[in-house]
């Protein structure tokens, strides 16, 4: 099994980690640190809480339609002056 | 003669009429990707009227790319991909802003490798001030240094897988993932105080 991660090398690693990336070992070591620091499991979950509220921050319902004058310039790309 | 488009692309019919110069069809190409493609454009310039140029020139590299536009995508991210390209040029060619650091927003450490400052936790549910959180959370992302709120945009809210992103910006896969982990972790910083209500 191998050794306990600190918390940097934890930090340093949690981008792999959230995307599902590290290998199985580090994965079960990082998980392990995780359960022995409260410090980390806060950061870990605010840090997955971020990308949850950058995403709503961007999250529109529907797309509206192109406004109309843009739509008229790129056609009259197209047009013969 | 052209190679056929790949069957599951529903463009298919709408790429023969466009290769035939059929002026209704590129009208519905152009009415149904620009919303898709001034969306991007918006979020990387933050600027209205350059999001529209760009999504312009975008155009006018797809119109005269697509005699060479051979299918082996389909045509909406084919498009996709050179809106993003031309909304990044745009994003290079601007006067060189000063760069802020990303480095004071990332965690700090002691000399045995713990965390310099315990974390602390944030309150489960923002549901009340959704809009207020919205508003907090871009107004945080528009703090980052161009070179790391671009990746943030390109693969958290577009979605771009890590290659996809590093082609398009020019830099290797592993750029894509340290960058997006530093914007994401200064992100973290700079809503923290806020998320915890000592920031009013």
């Amino acid at each position: 099994m191998s050794e306990l991660p600190t918390c940097r090398e934890l930090y340093e690693f949690l981008g792999d980690y959230h995307a599902g990336e590290l290998d199985p070992l580090r994965a079960s070591a990082f998980e392990r640190h995780l359960s022995l620091c409260p410090s980390c499991r806060v950061y870990v979950d605010s840090y997955r809480r971020t990308v949850e509220l950058e995403k709503e921050a961007f999250d529109d319902a529907a797309l509206p339609p192109p406004p109309e004058e843009l739509v008229e310039a790129i056609l009259a790309i197209r047009r013969p002056a | 003669m052209q190679p056929a488009p790949p069957a599951a692309d529903p463009h298919a019919e709408l790429l023969e009429r466009l290769r035939a110069g059929d002026e209704a069809a590129f009208e519905q190409l152009v009415r149904e990707q620009t919303p898709v493609l001034l969306r991007v454009a918006r979020r990387l310039l933050r600027s209205e009227d350059e999001a529209r140029d760009a999504v312009q020139d975008a155009f006018i590299a797809a119109f005269r790319g697509l005699p060479r536009f051979r299918g082996e995508s389909r045509l909406g991210t084919w498009i996709y991909r050179i809106a993003v390209n031309a909304a990044l040029a745009r994003l290079r060619a601007r006067a060189g802003a000063d760069e802020v650091s990303l480095d004071q927003w990332l965690p700090r450490f002691a000399d045995d490798g713990h965390a310099a400052l315990a974390a602390a936790e944030w309150p489960g549910d923002t549901g009340p001030e959704r809009r207020e959180v919205r508003e907090r959370v871009r107004q945080a992302i528009d703090r980052l240094p161009e070179t790391h709120r671009t990746v943030l945009v390109l693969r958290d809210l577009e979605e771009l897988t890590t290659d996809e992103a590093a082609e398009a910006l020019g830099i290797s896969p592993g750029a894509v993932k340290v960058r997006l982990h530093r914007a994401r972790q200064a992100l973290r910083t700079l809503l923290d105080p806020w998320m915890r209500g000592e920031q009013p």
